[in-house]
Formats: structure tokens, C-alpha cells, sequence
């Protein structure tokens, strides 16, 4: 259910963007794989994270998987993330959301140098950015208040909790 | 050992899709050389599977602002406009096509064949998606290969060229921008004659390339498409040079140029239903794949 969620949202935040400035619309294709990461199992996440991924890179012309790959690694982020941070209340995932969307853009634009080259930085896309990874902060507590709404209709566990903060070295994975 | 892979079960997936991902980018990487690759299948259906769930999001958005348009600001200007503006798309590229033939020699006989050659139809499109990355630049259409849109060809807007289907499916697609990162176009200076290639910077600007040996290039100079590359068909308008970036010594040159449309504000946009000789070359045989890699629209070597 929950990847259902996230393709739609995905088209949605598509629409969005014909319409509304970049700055404005949250990055639904970024708070659905997080959330996803964060409410499902380690392998059911990080499938569905994996798999919207694919979706955005299909409603874009960026390189075929990047965004996948960058999903993934955020999937990675975000367990890693849960042992320490309790991702689960509004304002520390709203928090966390905005430090993703912005190492988002950073990875993509890593991404884009290492295989196309030719990548500047525009210091008017930079400021957008930043906007937009306010408004998806601003987005995240409902999206995952959503996404566990979905996630319970669709009879998975949704029960997370902050797991061992001082638990340093466990496995990310 | 049933616990020793259960164990690792989750790394091991994690790695396959790493490598996967990686893989793909490679492929699509290299696509952008030339050489294509499809995308798999269920990738495209996500595509189809968006369509109309855009098109339910954009209906009352589109609904309050044809509203506003029609009933409250100016009662049937924005129908009358639409029409308007479906009929200046034709007239204008018809004219570009006789002016770029009168410049070049005057024989009315190339002028006719000239007309002939862009005698395209025209298939109206509804803009229902954009690009979900802010580097990359391409529109989703709710037009498809059932209404005869596909991959390789044209899309127009009355400003000028908006770039060029890269993939489809039975009822939408998705067009690459002009000023995509990826997008490049053989043009030609409207009042010189001075050849070279338009690229994408993936900001908004476009950069023309040119050789400047002999080459007459100037900020406000109109830049078209030359037909060179078999992709576009001659005479479309690009956008107009801004600035000439003249390094010394250099054998090609830069110059930065403003796109003739206004990509932010594109809602209809005008699919010319036929392919180039080169884009018909490369999709040959192989009908038209339900997602296809962008292509190197310049033909670059």
C-alpha cells in the first residue's frame, strides 16, 4: 500500500511542479522512500524505496537510476538515523527531512558531475533548494503521518519505535 | 548456513541494487553518446500508471484557472486565445520556413519544397507534469502513441522549439526540454548564416556553440534550427544570444542565449507528428519502445 502511496504522490508532486514554483512544492518523492524506510521492515523498505526511486527517475530525464541510487543510500541513512534520532515525533523527522533534502540535491548534483560532467552550481537554483527543502520539512509530519495511516490500512507494522540510542555499534543494515 | 544467508540476505540485496542502479546509469550515460538502451518494462508502466493521476491533480487547478481566465477576467479571451494561439504556431514556423528559404537563394521552387517539408501535423498537447529532479529539465505530455506522438519528435509551442519526445507510452510521454542538460540542437544565426550547436545548461539559459573562424555572431542575434542533424526540421525558432563569449585563441566559441520560450509558462504545446530522417533512422525496427533513453539529439560523433 505504502508503494502505491508513494507512486501517486510521486505524480502528484509531478503536477505540482506544471503549476507551482520549484521552491514551493515539497519533494513527495523524497518523504515517501524516508518514510517507507522508517515504517516497513529493513527489506520491505528498502524495496519500496528502491522501487520509487526507479518511478522518479522515470518521470524525469535524469540518468536512469540515480535516483534509485540515491534512494537507496538514504534508505541506509535513515536506518542508520533511527537508533539515534527518534525520527518518529514531527520536529526531529521534520528536521531530518530537511538534512536529506538538501544531501539529496548535493548527491544528485555529485552524481551528474561524475557522469555527465559540466556540472555549475547556479547560486538562484542553490536558493531554491534550500526553499524547497524548507517546504518539504514543512511537508514531512503530515507525509509520514499519512504514510503510516496508509502503511496500518495496508496491515503492515507500523509500530517503530527509537531503538537503543547509545547502541553505537550496531549494524546499519 | 540457512542463518548465515538470512543474515546477510539484507546487505546482499543492498549491494545487487547499488550495482544495479550503477549499471544503469552507465547504460543511460552512455545512451546519451548515442548508443541506446530501453528502459525495462515495468519502468514504463509507472509512466502510464502517473498519467492520470496528473491529470486529476492539474483538473481543478486547471478548473479555478480557466475560471478565473474565462468568467471573471475576460469572458472567452482564453478560448479564443487557445485557437489564436494554435493557428500562430503554424503561421509562425510557416514563415520562418519561406524566410529561411528566401535568404538562402530566392528560388521559389525551394520555397515550395521548403513548405512541402513542413507540412506536419500538428497534435496538441496538454503540459500535465514536470521534471521531479532541479537539475534536469522535461515535461510529461498527456499525449501518446495512440494520439500519434513518439519518441524522436518535435514538440512546439508558439514561442518556438520545446524539445523532443524521449519516450512514450499509449497515452502520455515525455519530452526533453531545449534547456535540458542533456538537450543540444544544430542551429543556425538567423541574420549571418553562422552555424553551430545550441546545448541545455539545465538552468533556463541555453549556450551556442560556434566555429569562429568566418563566424558574424551578436547579442540580440535570433537563433534557429539549421536541420543539420536530421533531428529537427529547419527554420524553428530557438531563442536569441545574449552575450558572445570571446576567448582569444580559442577555435570554438561560446555564446549565452535566452530560450525564445517561456518553459514555466507552457500549458499546450504542439507535438509535429513526424520524425526527422535521423530520429527515423534510429528508432527503425524497432517499433517505438515503450521508454527510450534520451538520445543525443545533435547527432554529435
Amino acid at each position: 500500500m505504502l508503494l502505491a502511496a508513494g507512486v501517486i504522490a510521486l505524480a502528484v508532486e509531478s503536477a505540482l511542479l506544471a503549476n507551482f514554483p520549484f521552491a514551493l512544492v515539497p519533494a513527495l518523492s523524497l518523504l515517501f522512500p524516508i518514510a517507507a524506510a522508517l515504517l516497513l521492515g529493513p527489506l520491505a523498505g528498502l524495496l519500496v524505496s528502491a522501487v520509487l526511486g526507479f518511478g522518479a527517475d522515470m518521470l524525469s530525464s535524469a540518468l536512469l537510476g540515480q535516483h534509485a541510487f540515491l534512494r537507496i543510500a538514504e534508505f541506509a541513512l535513515v536506518r542508520a538515523a533511527i537508533g539515534q534520532f527518534d525520527l518518529v515525533r514531527p520536529v526531529p523527522f521534520a528536521l531530518f527531512a530537511f538534512a536529506i533534502a538538501l544531501a539529496d540535491a548535493a548527491g544528485s548534483a555529485a552524481l551528474i558531475q561524475f557522469f555527465l560532467g559540466g556540472f555549475a552550481a547556479d547560486p538562484r537554483g542553490l536558493g531554491a533548494i534550500v526553499l524547497r527543502a524548507l517546504a518539504t520539512a514543512a511537508a514531512a509530519p503530515l507525509v509520514l503521518a499519512l504514510a503510516r495511516r496508509v502503511a496500518a490500512w495496508g496491515g503492515g507494522d507500523v509500530d517503530v519505535r527509537r531503538e537503543m540510542r547509545l547502541e553505537t555499534k550496531r549494524p546499519v543494515l | 548456513m540457512g542463518d548465515f544467508f538470512r543474515r546477510i540476505r539484507l546487505p546482499l540485496i543492498f549491494a545487487a541494487l547499488v550495482l544495479l542502479t550503477t549499471f544503469f546509469m552507465i547504460g543511460d550515460q552512455r545512451a546519451a553518446r548515442g548508443e541506446r538502451v530501453n528502459a525495462p518494462w515495468p519502468l514504463s508502466a509507472l509512466l502510464e500508471a502517473s498519467a492520470p493521476i496528473q491529470r486529476a491533480v492539474r483538473w481543478p487547478i486547471e478548473h479555478v484557472r480557466v475560471s478565473w481566465a474565462e468568467y471573471i477576467a475576460l469572458v472567452d479571451v482564453g478560448r479564443e486565445n487557445g485557437a489564436l494561439r494554435a493557428r500562430l504556431v503554424t503561421a509562425l514556423e510557416e514563415n520562418l520556413q519561406l524566410r529561411e528559404a528566401l535568404v538562402e537563394s530566392g528560388n521559389l521552387e525551394r520555397v515550395a519544397a521548403m513548405r512541402r517539408g513542413f507540412e506536419a501535423d500538428l497534435m496538441p498537447a496538454r503540459v500535465i507534469g514536470q521534471d521531479v529532479s532541479p537539475y534536469f529539465r522535461s515535461l510529461l505530455l498527456d499525449r501518446g502513441r495512440e494520439s500519434g506522438v513518439l519518441s524522436g519528435m518535435p514538440i512546439v509551442a508558439d514561442g518556438g522549439l520545446v524539445g523532443l519526445v524521449t519516450a512514450t507510452t499509449p497515452s502520455a510521454s515525455r519530452t526533453m526540454l531545449l534547456v535540458d542538460r542533456r538537450a543540444a540542437v544544430d542551429a543556425v544565426v538567423e541574420r549571418s548564416r553562422a552555424l553551430g550547436i545550441v546545448r541545455g545548461t539545465g538552468t533556463g539559459a541555453l549556450e551556442f556553440s560556434f566555429l569562429m573562424r568566418g563566424a558574424d555572431v551578436q547579442a540580440g542575434d535570433a537563433l534557429l534550427t539549421s536541420g543539420v542533424g536530421g533531428v529537427y526540421p529547419k527554420g524553428l525558432r530557438i531563442g536569441t544570444v545574449v552575450s558572445v563569449n570571446a576567448q582569444k585563441g580559442a577555435l570554438v566559441h561560446t555564446a549565452r542565449a535566452a530560450p525564445s520560450v517561456d518553459f514555466g509558462e507552457l500549458e499546450i504545446v504542439f507535438a509535429l507528428l513526424e520524425r526527422g530522417p535521423s530520429m527515423r533512422l534510429l528508432y527503425e525496427g524497432e517499433g517505438d519502445a515503450a521508454t527510450d533513453a534520451a538520445p543525443d539529439v545533435a547527432g554529435a560523433p
